[in-house]
This record gives structure tokens, sequence and C-alpha cells, in this order.
């Protein structure tokens, strides 16, 4: 750190002095650095704090456009199959309808993959940042508390010994790093989208169907 | 003359099992029972004694936590843990299983019919409150899911003359819900309890209604009707309820159920601690001020905790009782005033 | 005096150094954090928005084909079940799903996906397809 260097270089200029200089400059020596860590770590939370907001509401827009035609795409399918299922559930759905939707449920799950994958690594990094800096008394700021403050404890959680009322949590996604490299999410869902159309069009559902899957395409 | 509460019969309606809900039919001659032990069953008095006159056929998976009786009489709903609930309907000697109604996620908590018949609310541990209209072939289409709870639903309960719906949580309020373009909608939220609101009951007019709580009180609510003139806030759509009594230090555990007596005036409570417990509104109560006094306390109504209360619809003073210890108590009710 | 001004001199010096290495640290401080701040609120945000749009989508290209499907049909329940899901897909449209600082998103999204049971419920889609609103399970009374 440029400052504590600086602090330093300063300091030499004193230790010429006698011991007992030498005693109170290091002394504040001692003082300077902390005032140093101290800033620097002020300053590191207030900039923090002022920025994540940007960073998210950045990152959202960005992560929901990219998600609009593979959630319809998916919705489209699930309704097809779905549909299929009612109408004739003697026979089975098309094997078309099944296999499309499940190439697209796959190709969703790449996609969040790679984000929360970008996620992962963004906070390994700042993980990474916040241990160099331990030694300054760096503290990283914990933007991810979040206390409910209505502990459970009178709640009918013991109500006949068995009731739990668990929030909805989902499980960490597992790493997966297998097919990364190869996938190139665009060329694959316009590919996933035409071959939508074809099926809408063989299998002679509404033309309006098609139409909206078309303007998928081209958003 | 001192209010008496006294035992008329007891009988072991879920041997072995918890009996979780009573409900009496319109004209007050017919006890539907529920327990853990998945049956629903129909008692009647035979001279002295209440017999079990229907069984039902198993139609559940698991427990059945609550059943209704149509307004006409004629259909009994159950609610039940396994997500689902039953329209029951009598077919030649015996009750059968007319329809399922699926959607919900998980445990369903409760079902009541509106007054018109036309209208069914179901409610569940998925936090939504469904609302369901039958149509003239006894078929049955969800009209809304309504979503304002944040935590389980317990209880739902309809106004005795108007299409209002009310409902109770986990999350410890209560709330309010009418229709509105085609959907129901919350249109007002009481706050005021400490812990989970289990049970809900109006007054014969629909003008006020009584909650009771996890944390050991009963509260009752007013519309008011000024509130939305004075502060202005709002749509003038929404609904304004305030707490105009709460009934504290009288329950020792939780409340599980309160019944208001729709001939009387009078309010039963079932209780944690195994007790059941009558308040009656004192005479010097008025539209400024409403006191409840505690008419009778029954300690060890029950050897277990009490989960339900009902009063009989026609015949004043019957009230009905049922507990964790399986049992069913039918008691009379006589107060001096 | 002059030796008393020195020293209060040297006093004033020491005082300006300890602000000002305070304050210069602070600057880098702010900067790095602006920085982390920024990276870590993106791909937070990413994944949040890419998630909750899936699934909103989702519901509009399901709700959008069984419209397409049933348009046709005359019957009493049918035209039911359309108005249903034109309300769903009116709903989706009306509201600003790219834009995370709009107020009443979170109101909005509890409102779709209650809708969106509904039309489940109404169509008698099995429970597969509800994974998005589906919670923990448990046990309660």
């Amino acid at each position: 750190m440029s400052w504590v260097k600086a602090v330093s270089v300063d300091g030499d200029v004193f230790d010429e002095d006698g011991d007992d200089i030498t005693l109170q400059n290091k002394e504040w020596k001692k003082n300077m650095e902390k005032r140093v860590k101290d800033g620097y770590r002020d300053g590191m939370d207030a900039g923090k704090e002022a920025s994540l907001q940007v960073g998210f509401n950045l990152g959202y827009k960005e992560g929901a456009e990219k998600m609009g035609a593979v959630g319809q795409l998916k919705g489209i399918l699930s309704a097809l199959q779905t549909w299929y299922s009612l109408q004739q559930p003697e026979s089975p759905v098309p094997p078309s309808v099944s296999q499309l939707l499940r190439a697209v449920v796959r190709h969703e799950e790449v996609m969040v993959e790679k984000m929360s994958m970008a996620q992962l690594q963004a906070s390994a990094s700042v993980g990474g940042i916040t241990e160099s800096m331990e030694d300054m008394e760096v503290e990283h700021t914990n933007t991810d508390t979040d206390c409910r403050g209505d502990g459970c404890g009178n709640k009918d959680c013991c109500r006949k010994g068995a009731a739990q009322e668990a929030d909805s949590t989902s499980p960490p996604t597992p790493c997966q790093t297998t097919t990364q490299s190869s996938f190139s999410p665009e060329e694959s869902l316009d590919h996933l989208l035409r071959s939508c159309m074809d099926l809408v069009e063989e299998l002679g559902l509404p033309e309006q169907l098609f139409h909206h899957v078309q303007q998928l395409r081209n958003p | 003359m001192k209010d008496t509460l006294n035992v008329l019969h007891k009988f072991n309606a879920h041997p072995d099992s918890r009996c979780w809900y009573v409900a009496w039919n319109p004209t007050g001659t017919l006890l539907a029972s529920c327990g853990g032990d998945r049956t629903i069953r129909i008692w009647a008095r035979e001279g002295d004694s209440w017999e079990c006159r229907f069984l039902l056929p198993e139609g559940h998976q698991r427990t059945v936590r609550k059943v209704a009786w149509s307004p006409c009489g004629r259909y009994l709903a159950s609610a039940s843990f396994d997500a689902t609930t039953c329209i029951w309907g009598k077919k030649g000697d015996d009750f059968e299983c007319l329809t399922v109604l699926e959607g919900h996620e998980n445990e369903v908590k409760c079902v009541a019919w509106a007054p018109s018949g036309s209208l069914l609310a179901t409610c569940s541990r998925d936090k939504s409150v469904w609302v369901w209209e039958v149509d003239e072939e006894d078929e049955y289409e969800c009209v809304s899911v309504v979503n304002a709870h944040t935590q389980d639903v317990k209880h739902v309960i309809w106004h005795p003359t108007q299409e209002l719906l009310a409902s109770a949580s986990y999350d410890n309020t209560v709330r309010l819900y009418r229709e509105e373009d085609d959907d129901w909608v919350c249109k007002a939220t009481l706050e005021g309890h400490a812990a989970t609101v289990w049970s809900l009951a109006f007054d014969p007019s629909g003008q006020r209604l009584a909650s009771c709580s996890d944390d050991r009180t009963v509260k009752i609510w007013k519309e008011s009707h000024s509130a939305s003139e004075e502060d202005g806030a709002g749509t003038s759509s929404d609904l304004h309820w305030k707490c105009i009594c709460t009934l504290s230090g009288f329950h020792s555990r939780a409340i599980y159920d309160v019944s208001w007596c729709q001939q009387t005036g009078a309010l039963a409570t079932a209780c944690g601690d195994d007790g059941v417990r009558v308040f009656k509104e004192d005479t010097n109560s008025g539209p400024h001020q409403t006191i409840f006094s505690l008419s009778v306390h029954m300690p060890k109504a029950h050897s277990q905790d009490v989960n339900c209360v009902a009063w009989n619809p026609k015949e004043a003073g019957v009230l009905a009782s049922c507990s964790d210890d399986g049992t069913i108590v039918i008691w009379r009710y006589q107060s001096d005033t | 005096m002059t030796s008393v001004s020195g020293c209060e001199d040297l006093f004033d010096c020491i005082l300006m150094a300890d602000n000002r290495f305070h304050c210069e640290a602070y600057k880098e401080g702010f900067r790095e954090g602006t920085n982390q701040g920024l990276v870590e609120g993106k791909t937070h945000g990413t994944v949040h928005g890419a998630k909750l749009c899936a699934e909103m989508s989702f519901y509009y290209g399901f709700a959008f084909t069984w419209k397409c499907l049933l348009q046709s049909n005359t019957d009493t329940k049918s035209r039911k079940r359309l108005k249903t899901l034109e309300s769903l897909t009116e709903f989706i449209e009306g509201f600003p799903l790219n834009d995370p600082q709009y107020e009443k998103l979170q109101e909005c999204v509890e409102k779709v996906r209650a809708k969106f049971r509904q039309v489940c419920a109404m169509l008698n889609v099995s429970a597969d397809f509800r994974e998005y609103v589906s919670s923990a399970s448990g046990m309660s009374f």
C-alpha cells in the first residue's frame, strides 16, 4: 500500500534522531498505519455500499434480457406437452415435443449455471482480496445479512412436536464445469427456436403460435 | 344463579387418534368430526346417546384437518393434509366423495362455504387462499388464488351475510378479501396478535370478528367506517377493521378455536390447556366500549388439548368440543342473564 | 515564542499528516470498494434477473400457447379458461419485469405465481409443471 510506504519514508527522516524520538516515532508510525487502515476500510465500506445496488440493477437487466426467449420456449413446450397428455391420455406425447423440451430445459440450466459460476467466481475473488486485506484489518462487509428479526421462539414450530415452517430456500447449484467451453448460447437458442417452429408446423398447431415463436427469434 | 357448563354427552369419536374438528349441520341435528386417523364421521343423537351414523369411506391419504357443511346441508367438504379437499354428498344411504379439489401444493388447513353456497374457500400451508366457484352442475372451478399471507394459512371463514372472506395465519395476521375485477383481493390486514392466529368467528350480525391466537389472547375486531374518511389514505375500496377488545389473562396456553353463538352471543374458546371457556358480553357494553367477561371456565374439559368448539346453530347453549384425546363432548351452557 | 510556534507547527503537521493519510487511504478504499461492489452486485443481479425473468417468461409462454390451443373452442368451460389465461398474459405484459427498481415488482411476481396456479388447477395440469412455485416440504398443523 502506497500510504504505508509513505509513512515509512516519512518515518525514516526522524530515525536519524535520538532513541527517545525513535520510540515516539515508532508510536507515531503505528498510529499512522492504523489511520491508514481505518481510512481504507471506511472507504471500502462506503464505496461498496454506494455501488452494490447500481451493480445489481445493471446485472439484473442483463440477466433478465438473456432469459426471456428461453423461458418462453420452455413454457410453450410445456404447454404442448400437457395439452397432448390431456387430449390423448392413451397415446404418448409426440416425442418431438418432449425431446425439444428436454433440450430447452438443459439449455436454460446451462445458462443459469454459467451465471451462477460467474457469481461464485466474483465472490471468490472478492474473498481473495478480503483475505489479503486481513492484515490491514479491512473487514469484509456482509451484504447478505438477512436477519428476519422475528426468531421463531414461541411460534408454533413446537406445536405438537413436528411443525416446521421452513421457508423455501433453493439448494446450492452443484458446480458443473462440463459442456461449458463448447456452448454458445445465442447460436443454440436460435437453433432451438427454429426447431420449435418446425415442430409447430409439423403438428399442424395454430399459426398464431408459429408467428409468436418466430418473433422470439428476432425480438 | 351462577353460569354453568354441564356435560350432556361424552364419546370417543376417534379412538387412539386426535379429533381435530367438529361441525354442526345447518339444522343442528348432525355433527361431523374429523381426525388424525384420516376418517370423517357423522354423529347423531339417538335417545340418550350419540351414535356414529356415517363413517365416510377412505377419501384422504392423511389427517383430515377440518370439515364444513354446505349452507343447504346436503354437502360436506373436508380439508386434508394430503393437499386435497373432498366434497361429499349423500347418495342413497351413504355419503360418497363427489369431487376432489386439487391444486394446493401441500396441507390444506381449512375449508369454508360462502353463505350463498356457490363459493368455497380453502387455505393451505402453501401460504395461499383459494376461492372456488360451484356451478349449476355441481362442478367446481378455481376462480382465484390469493397469496397475501407470508406464512401458513390456518383458517378461512366467510362473513355470514356478505361475500367477504377472512383468513388467519401463522404470520400473526388476519386478512380480509373481497372480489374485484374477477379476482379475490386482500382488502385489509388485521395486525395485533403476537403469534399464530389459529381461528376466527363472526358475531351473528357479521359486524364483529373474533380471532384467537397462540399468544393466548382473543381479539375482537370491528369495521370502522370512519377511518377511510379521516385519513384519506388507501383506495376507497379498502376495508378498515380495528381491534376493539382483547381478552387476555384468561388462557394459560394457545387458543386453538373460538365460536360465537348465533343465538346468545356467547363466545366459547378451545385452549391448549385442556380447558373450555365461555365469555359473555357485559350488559353495559355499548357501541363505544366492548367488554367481555369470563362466564364459565371448565378446566380439564378434555384430558388433552382442546382443538375445536362449536355452538349448535339451532339449539341455544348447546356446545360441542373435541380434543387431541380423541373425544367429543356435548355441553349445555346456562347463563343467568 | 518561536520555539512554541515551531512546536505548534509540528503538531499541526502531525495532525495534517494524520488526516491526509486517513483521507487518502479512504479515497483508495472507496475506489476499490466501488469496483468490488459493482462486480459483486452485478453478478448477483444477473443471476437474480435471469431466474425471475425465465420464470415469468415460462408462465407467459405456457399461457400464450394454451390460449392458442383453446381459442377455437366455444364451450363455457373453454371460455372461462381462456378468460383466465388472457388475464395472466395481460398481467405479465403489464408490468416492467426488467426493472429491478420497480417498487411493486415483488407484488406483481406474487400475483403472477398465484394466477399461474389457478390456471394449472383450471386446466387440470399435473403438479410437475409447478416447479417454480413449490416450496420446501415439512410438517405443520
